[in-house]
């Protein structure tokens, strides 16, 4: 006894109702063999008898829902072998006996499922007067008052009728037409939505979860009525309107029930065509704010918006769809909808949902989404931004509903609109840096230039959060800079219609923005202004080559220019602002303004000397310079020649010979500058020194007993502007050096153990390219110089 | 000695127009049999057969319709409320068979057959043949008597409010107060307060029957039919249908006093069963007719 009660205690309720379930499927299935038995025999009283044994399992209060189901439709399967012997031609002009003697079964629930399938088949008899039968069943259907019973009978009834309702065009209008059909399901869906509501209130508190998924569970039986009513061709527009939705809508408002409320309304929603939500928003919408405090009613609001703006897409242009003062409408809504309590991520999902239709339906303009940003913004505006950390949900929708308008409105006009900032502002810093980011990339891929100060100033505010980084905010350093790279590439498309444009939005906005931002900014900003700037000037140089008079003098640019550069000197950005100096300078130069080219040039030497420390950046520093130097041609001889001098120095000053020697052969071409300089003894001068550098490379390395690849590559450089000289014309080395240079490279070249792949492949393209000249015909300079031995 | 003075003749009753009678069921006794229904001023005809065996001499031959009523309590002493008598023969012979016909004409039949559990009402033919000695030749024929009556002429629903204070309160109410026994008893229950957790609701027809009288009187009460009209809780306002075929149960009209000796009488009686199985109910008197 002992070892049962262990037993006993063993077993779950899972397993409880496993086992309810199979008694009484097993009970089922025996009653249903003995009914049939008695149908075979003609026995119809024995087998109503063994149809209500049958049915008398579904009284059962032990199974859950789930299970309940599962017996129901082994039962409902059973009752089609009676169905299908009563719709037998033998019981013709007798289905009224029969629908009264299944009466005569003492319990309700088992004489109700009789009654109802000797209904449906009395109806479909055309014996009967289907509306009265109609009627009658769904009264004598209050009997079963228990929730679950009572909702799978009525389910029953609702499923067994709904083919044969009198419909427009089917039945007879004697005996019932469509009226009655709406009559009869609205009476069995009210009656259901009762239980249903009733269903949550049995039972201790504790179990309140519980219940409640089980009533979602059964939530289909009580929907399937409004989906039978939809399917009544009866149920038009004006019908709709006038009863069908009146009396959902109250049922739904009546009820005081949330689950019940959502599932209705929603239900309600997706069963009836469009055009009849359409046709009838006010009542719907104006039932929404009276729902239960609990009821997400924003979340119907947007399935409804959804439904709207899909149909809206569909028919596009046709007539079907009127818009009319729906917007307006679906406003008013919102307000009534959106509480102050409500979750910023439920309120802005249901924004989402308005923008949706702003969107599809009134075409996505700035003026069609601005509404829907003005309002969200006022209903939004004075709460808390949302933050990642304390609510993401609220960040994802935000920033989901920032971004939908840029599928129809240019990125731009979205920035520059006051409501749009408003909304962003709704995202604290981190999701503001991420929006402005999302919308500037837009912005960039379209590329279109900035052209007026209004224009550049609402996007320079726009771009505020990427510049500067409030107090207590962190941004790693890779945001950061991607950040700034956002500015810099925005700063490139800052042009206006013309130079005046240009300048204004250059500095009358950009600059003065661009100057007090942080230096880590600066940095990748500068330069982008400092390079609009010439792109301005270069404009200017244009419109004076066309003879017009600019307004702006060159020499104004070019003073804002040195106080861009010099700022970017200031925060030690040295390699950069060098550079810059010198692109002032060749600007300077275009213009004819030698002096301001030259103090350009002074500051570069400035920077070079007082802050270019590494060799790499002074080798580099040293070669720009040079070559912007070979670039002007303003400077009257005497600046130049202090310029080239200078550089002829700073090359001799290098510590390193490889740096040396190359240094020598760059300023060599310092003096061949033709037309207008051609100082082949400078030249000379200058390659002879790198020749010497290069010999003490050369000895350097065999000291050394190192290799003497350094030293070769030098040499064949050297060989390279030999021939570069040679080439031009420039009457600065005999055959003789060359030949001699060839014959020295071939020596190192053996005594090298092992050079390498990249020099020897240096080496025999300048041999191929020797050789290929010579060979060529006409080649005087070529020709001149003989066998030199490659 | 039974034996020996066997009856020597083979007597039955045959009724006129048997094989186009109605039979009724009776049960009561041991077991049911079937009998010949007559209405109540129905002439009860026939003949009697009489076939002996042998040279039979008699002392005259007569027949009588008798009414009575036996009532458990007081058997074997029969009250005989009607009877009625025809002589058919006067004393002789009947040496082969022969055939005396007879016709109760005129007889009232005022009350109807009934078999109940304590209380029979019968109906019989008694024949019977004086013959030489001390016995004599008797046979009996039982039939059954049923009377047609007008339907009433005031037929009133019934309606009523029944409850128990800040318990339970409803109102329920049929469509008529004396029903047909072939009749439907329609009606309807309104919950106006429902404080107990009901299970179901039942309607069951109940029968007294009543016999004696002072220290005699003896009470009898059967359920006749038992209907389920609800299952489940209700609630407040909800009302509840109800609807019984009287047809297909085994009643009997309403006897309110059968010659002072005994009544049958019908209630409806609507009981709520609530989740302790405590029953609450209410009856109310339905003629049946």
């Amino acid at each position: 006894r002992m070892a049962e009660g262990v037993h006993a205690a063993r077993v779950t309720p899972g397993e409880a109702q496993a086992r309810w379930l199979d008694d009484a499927r097993s009970t089922v299935k025996q009653q249903a063999a003995n009914m049939r038995h008695a149908l075979e025999e003609g026995n119809l009283r024995q087998a109503l008898r063994h149809c209500s044994g049958m049915l008398g399992e579904l009284r059962t209060s032990q199974l859950s829902p789930q299970k309940y189901y599962e017996l129901y439709l082994s039962t409902f399967d059973e009752l089609r072998d009676l169905e299908v012997f009563l719709r037998d031609a033998a019981y013709d002009g007798r289905r009224k006996e029969v629908y009264e003697m299944v009466q005569h079964a003492g319990n309700i629930l088992p004489r109700l499922y009789l009654l109802v399938t000797a209904g449906s088949v009395w109806i479909q008899s055309g014996e009967s007067v289907t509306r009265e039968v109609l009627q009658d069943m769904v009264e004598m259907c209050s009997g079963v008052q228990h929730p679950l019973r009572g909702l799978f009978l009525r389910s029953y009834l609702a499923q067994m009728t709904k083919d044969k309702l009198p419909d427009v065009g089917r039945g007879d209008a004697e005996k019932g037409t469509v009226k009655d059909s709406i009559e009869f399901v609205m009476h069995n869906f009210e009656e259901m939505v009762k239980l249903w509501v009733r269903l949550q209130n049995q039972g201790p508190a504790r179990e309140r979860g519980r219940r409640e998924r089980e009533r979602k569970e059964l939530e289909d039986l009580v929907g399937r009525n409004l989906v039978f009513l939809s399917q009544l061709e009866g149920v038009d527009l004006g019908v709709y309107r006038s009863t069908v939705l009146p009396r959902v809508l109250e049922q739904v408002v009546g009820c005081k029930d949330e689950l019940a409320q959502l599932y209705l309304v929603d239900c309600l929603i997706q069963c009836f065509p469009d055009e009849f939500h359409l046709a009838t928003m006010d009542q719907l919408l104006g039932v929404i704010p009276k729902l239960g405090a609990g009821v997400s009613k924003h979340t119907l609001l947007s399935q409804f918006m959804d439904r709207l703006a899909r149909y809206a897409t569909d028919f596009k242009g046709s007539d079907s769809f009127e818009e009319g003062d729906t917007f307006e409408k679906l406003l008013a809504a919102m307000e009534a909808v959106v509480t102050p309590e409500m979750a910023t991520s439920d309120a802005t999902a249901t924004f989402r949902s308005l923008m949706r239709y702003a969107i599809d339906v009134r075409g996505g303009g700035l003026e069609a989404v601005t509404p829907v940003l003005k309002m969200w913004a006022s209903t939004l505006g004075d709460r808390e931004p949302a933050s990642l950390d304390k609510d993401p949900k609220a960040v994802r929708e935000i920033t989901a509903l920032l971004q939908d308008p840029v599928k129809t409105v240019p990125a731009r006009d979205l920035m520059i609109s006051r409501d749009f900032c408003k909304c962003v502002a709704l995202l604290d810093y981190r999701g503001v840096r991420e929006v402005t980011t999302t919308m500037m990339d837009a912005d960039l891929k379209a590329g279109d230039p900035i052209g007026d100060v209004a224009l550049a100033q609402g996007i320079f505010s726009f771009l505020h959060p990427l510049i500067w980084v409030p107090q207590g905010e962190e941004v790693d350093d890779e945001d950061l800079e991607d950040g700034h790279h956002i500015v810099a590439r925005t700063t490139h498309l800052l042009k206006g219609a013309d130079v005046n444009a240009t300048y204004e939005i250059l500095f009358q906005v950009a600059h003065p923005c661009l100057v007090k931002a942080p230096p880590a900014a600066m940095k990748h900003t500068l330069p982008a202004l400092a390079f609009a700037t010439f792109s301005l000037a270069e404009a200017l140089h244009e419109d004076e080559k066309a003879g017009r008079t600019p307004d702006i003098l060159p020499s104004v640019v070019m003073r804002k220019l040195q106080a861009i550069v010099d700022d970017l000197a200031s925060i030690q950005e040295y390699n950069s602002a060098l550079r810059l100096y010198l692109e002032c300078g060749l600007a300077a130069d275009r213009f004819n303004l030698p002096r301001n080219c030259y103090s350009f040039f002074e500051c570069a030497f400035d920077v070079y000397d007082q802050h270019i420390t590494r060799f790499k950046e002074m080798e580099e520093a040293h070669a720009v310079m040079i070559g912007t130097l070979q670039q002007c041609s303003s400077f009257p001889d005497g600046d130049r020649e202090v310029l080239v001098s200078m550089l002829t120095r700073l090359a001799a000053n290098k510590v390193k010979r490889v740096d040396r020697c190359r240094a020598f052969l760059r300023c060599s071409h310092l003096h061949w500058c033709p037309p207008r300089v051609k100082a082949v003894a400078g030249v000379q001068e200058c390659l002879r020194k790198a020749h010497t550098v290069a010999a003490e490379a050369a000895e350097q390395g065999r000291a050394a007993r190192d290799d003497p690849g350094t030293a070769v590559v030098l040499y064949i450089e050297l060989l390279n502007k030999y021939l570069y000289f040679l080439e031009a014309g420039a009457n600065a080395v005999t055959a003789a050096e060359v030949k001699e240079l060839v014959q020295t490279i071939k020596e190192n070249m053996q005594a090298s153990r092992s050079q390498s792949d990249e020099v020897k492949k240096y080496w025999e393209n300048t041999q191929d390219h020797i050789r290929a000249q010579q060979e060529e015909e006409g080649i005087a300079a070529y020709a001149g110089l003989g066998d030199i031995g490659v | 000695m039974f034996g020996f003075f066997a009856p020597s003749a083979e007597v039955s009753i045959e009724l006129d127009g048997n094989e186009k009678r109605q039979l009724v069921e009776v049960k009561g006794g041991n077991g049911s049999r079937k009998q010949p229904l007559y209405f109540g001023k129905e002439a009860v005809k026939g003949k009697v057969i009489v076939v002996p065996s042998k040279r039979l001499e008699h002392n005259g031959a007569k027949i009588d319709l008798i009414g009575c009523i036996e009532l458990e309590y007081d058997r074997g002493n029969h009250y005989v409320f009607t009877t009625s008598n025809k002589a058919l023969a006067p004393p002789g012979e009947i040496s082969e068979l022969t055939e005396f016909e007879f016709n109760f004409d005129n007889v009232p039949k005022a009350h109807e057959s009934y078999h109940g559990k304590h209380v029979q009402l019968r109906y019989y033919l008694k024949f019977e043949l004086q013959t030489k000695g001390l016995s004599s030749l008797t046979r009996e024929h039982e039939f059954v008597v049923q009377n047609y009556q007008v339907p009433p002429e005031v037929n009133n629903g019934i309606k009523m409010e029944v409850g128990i204070e800040e318990c339970m309160h409803i109102e329920f109410e049929y469509n008529k107060s004396r029903y047909h026994l072939k009749d439907v008893i329609i009606g309807k229950v309104f919950f106006i307060l429902v404080r107990i957790k009901i299970k179901h609701m039942e309607l069951s027809l109940i029968k007294r029957e009543t016999c004696g009288q002072g220290p005699n009187e003896f009470k009898e009460q059967t359920t006749v039919i038992k209907y389920e009209i609800m299952d489940g809780a209700p609630v407040k306002g909800e009302s509840v249908p109800v609807r019984l075929f009287l047809g297909g149960f085994d009643l009997t009209p309403t006897y309110r006093q059968v010659n002072k000796k005994f009544s049958v009488r019908y209630y409806l009686n609507l009981v709520l069963i609530d989740e302790l199985d405590r029953r609450y109910f209410k009856q109310q008197e339905v003629t049946l007719w």
